[in-house]
């Protein structure tokens, strides 16, 4: 966006010395332009004899309100937690 | 790894070097489980069914099973995350389709029904030596209890997979929970309102043997 703006303003610049230089474009030439990369995965067997080490985190927590007719009647907090390292 | 079905892993020996499991909540007993810290299981999924054995024949407890049969519902079956996604060209940029089998393979937690989400190949990198593919995604969820709860969940997480062999390497994600609900309670009608958080993070390192 901001080259289509700059090459706005350069072409609304009459008869200064910056309307003699050659035209820029805002868009690369089409060798330059990046491809977008594609890829595939690609599935094989599991090798045995291989060692997977695995590392875990995880946590929840949740805090519920009871009410009633505007009147809060209480709550009920839990949470849970785990973590783990392995090897497989 | 000691044995495989199809080409998934499904006889291993697993230790655990670190494991610890905690639970508030008013309504239950307290738990705070180190069980398997510390200790090596033979595990076996070669016929289907997860078998567990203590290292050197040592007895396992219904705690030390439980846990593992939770821990290990994936042994003896592909890697869901790379199954699911498919082999199918990718480009960077591009989104895929989120549906409920790839949620399920990216949570490893229950979460409800798929309302609405966004996955897509964000980045192809290397790290460690290997080319990864990393996804990045959102999902809108909705889940309803038995007592009339219902959480509404708001996540966003990423998978690292290795291109090939294609495996997957990490995953997270972090969400923030609504939770809204109507009950009765000695005849009378009892409002619900409340909310949560919920975060993951899991890496696997593979040594080649």
């Amino acid at each position: 966006m901001a080259a289509v703006f700059s090459a706005a303003g350069f072409g609304s610049c009459k008869g200064g010395k910056e309307q003699a230089a050659p035209a820029v474009s805002a868009a690369p030439a089409a060798s330059t332009v990046p491809t977008a990369r594609t890829v595939r995965l690609e599935q094989r067997a599991a090798r045995v004899g291989e060692k997977r080490h695995a590392t875990r985190t995880s946590s929840m927590t949740l805090g519920v309100e009871f009410w009633q007719e505007s009147e809060k009647l209480g709550t009920n907090d839990s949470s849970r937690k785990e973590t783990f390292d392995r090897t497989l | 790894m000691q044995g495989l079905v199809g080409g998934a892993p499904a006889k291993a020996l697993v230790h655990y070097e670190h494991y610890r499991s905690e639970e508030n909540n008013a309504a239950k007993p307290a738990v705070d489980s180190s069980v398997l810290e510390g200790k090596t299981y033979a595990l076996d999924a070669t016929d289907g069914k997860l078998q567990i054995h203590g290292d050197g024949g040592k007895a396992v407890s219904r705690e030390e099973s439980d846990a593992l049969r939770k821990l290990h519902t994936d042994l003896g079956k592909d890697d869901p995350v790379v199954t699911t996604i498919g082999d199918a060209p990718l480009t960077v940029g591009q989104p895929l389709s989120m549906r409920k089998e790839l949620l399920r393979a990216l949570l490893t937690t229950e979460s409800g029904e798929l309302k609405s989400g966004r996955i897509w190949l964000d980045e192809v990198r290397t790290e460690a030596g290997r080319e990864v593919a990393v996804f990045k995604w959102t999902a809108d969820t909705h889940s309803q209890g038995d007592n009339g709860l219902e959480i509404t969940w708001h996540m966003s997480g990423s998978a690292v997979v290795a291109l090939a062999p294609a495996v997957t390497l990490s995953t997270s994600l972090t969400g923030s929970l609504d939770v809204s609900g109507e009950t009765m309670q000695r005849g009378a009608r009892v409002t619900m309102a409340g909310a949560g958080t919920i975060k993951d993070e899991t890496t696997v390192s593979i040594t080649e043997p």
